[in-house]
């Protein structure tokens, strides 16, 4: 813990009070807009990850996506070739999830009948061995009904040295009627399965959905729970919380 | 734990709000010291985020909500610090790394933390103490100066610094 303001007992508190000065008591107005500027980053609405994505084990009878497979994480401890050697950096081997994709789902996403929807279906083949990871998007009742009929399928693969996010097939919803655009997003989850950060990728052309970089600083290691949502074209740069497709990288 | 920490760790989202109120000015005022504003603005900014993000991390059994909220504060100010260092030190290899800034920030965070605690204390209290560490009085000087009995000189010190101790320190694990 680093956080730590420490006093050695009375004698430090005692010190510091002595030293304070004038200037330490002044305490300086607030600039405009401050608030503004932190309730939309920290309040923005970002839906938490669904019961699939979490990292708990879970009992194999739920209606569950993908299962957190502790046995697969230990036999790939050893023979992890995308490993760190930094031993704090958390590959995605170690959080290789088995996507399952359980019936019950699959229905519950196929009754809903979303009107005007209209899917494309676009196939991007991609050199297999370049592929690092790959996820399987899907629809979850607590998403934005429009992406009820969607799909879509995530590579991460190495081009050049570069990982890329790639979209590799995909049936989107047309969001141009009501001025909306569709958002890559890569979120790195919590231990509940909540939003504990997020980044943007950049928004989808759904004609050509191609391939977006992971930004400085990111990885999607950390960051392997891709998002795609509706961005109404506000000007609002946050995660609207209307998410319609989401699911983990797994390694190829 | 106070029913605006429990709140906050719950995370409802007026209890943000009540939390920047009482204490965004601290957290802004302690980054303006080393920041221009607009930079002072993001780092506060940047604090209630993470702060808000990583409430499960907060514990009350540690320290207070200010105190953790300036811990943060001192880390982001203290990066800062470093990044400039580095900046400068590539444009001058020779010139030392300037080690001073840094505890200066950080004791500034600390006194700034409990000029803060002290505000909160009842007026006399504040007197008080201020006469004891300012003008460094004794208590018998104390009394002489403000007519007040020696014990409630020396209760008003012994609680307040309890008092004060309780809102800055943090325990280390």
């Amino acid at each position: 813990m680093n956080n730590e303001f420490e006093t050695d007992g009375v004698e430090d508190l005692e010190m510091l009070l002595t030293e304070l000065e004038d200037g330490d008591f002044e305490l300086a107005e607030l600039p405009a807009g401050l608030w503004e500027d932190i309730e939309a980053e920290a309040l923005a609405e970002v839906p938490s990850v669904p019961e699939g994505v979490r990292l708990a084990d879970r009992n194999a009878d739920s209606p569950e996506m993908f299962v957190y497979d502790a046995d697969a994480v230990a036999a790939q401890t050893d023979s992890n070739t995308r490993s760190s050697t930094d031993s704090n950096v958390v590959s995605i081997d170690s959080k290789r999830f088995s996507a399952r994709a359980m019936p019950a789902l699959a229905i519950a996403a196929a009754a809903v009948v979303v009107a005007g929807m209209v899917g494309i279906v676009l196939s991007r083949s991609s050199d297999q061995s370049d592929i690092l990871a790959s996820a399987e998007l899907a629809y979850d009742d607590s998403f934005d009904p429009l992406g009820a009929d969607a799909d879509a399928t995530i590579v991460l693969v190495n081009d050049g040295g570069e990982s890329l996010i790639k979209i590799d097939q995909s049936t989107l919803p047309d969001t141009a009627s009501e001025a909306a655009d569709l958002e890559l997003w890569l979120i790195e989850p919590d231990a509940d399965g909540g939003v504990a950060d997020l980044v943007s990728l950049g928004l989808i052309d759904r004609d050509d959905p191609g391939s977006f970089e992971i930004p400085a600083g990111y990885d999607a290691d950390t960051y392997f729970v891709v998002d795609i949502s509706i961005e109404p074209r506000d000007g609002v740069e946050t995660h609207s919380g209307r998410s319609i497709l989401r699911g983990p990288l797994s390694d190829a | 734990m106070s029913t605006l920490e429990e709140a906050f760790v719950r995370g409802d989202d007026a209890a943000l709000k009540q939390v920047y109120d009482a204490h965004a000015r601290l957290v802004y005022s302690y980054s303006r010291r080393s920041l221009n504003d607009e930079r002072a603005k993001e780092v506060t900014q940047d604090v209630f985020v993470s702060a808000w993000k990583g409430r499960d991390k907060f514990n009350p059994a540690r320290g207070s909500l200010p105190a953790w909220l300036m811990g943060i504060t001192k880390n982001r100010l203290i990066d800062n610090v470093r990044a400039e260092q580095r900046h400068s030190s590539r444009r001058a290899a020779s010139e030392p790394v300037d080690v001073g800034v840094e505890a200066e920030t950080e004791r500034i965070g600390d006194r700034m933390l409990v000029a803060d605690a002290l505000k909160t204390l009842p007026d006399r209290a504040q007197m008080v103490i201020k006469l004891a560490y300012f003008e460094g009085l004794s208590h018998q000087q104390i009394t002489e100066k403000t007519d007040l009995p020696l014990g409630t000189v020396k209760s008003d010190i012994r609680r307040g610094l309890a008092s004060i101790r309780r809102l800055v320190e943090v325990i280390d694990e």
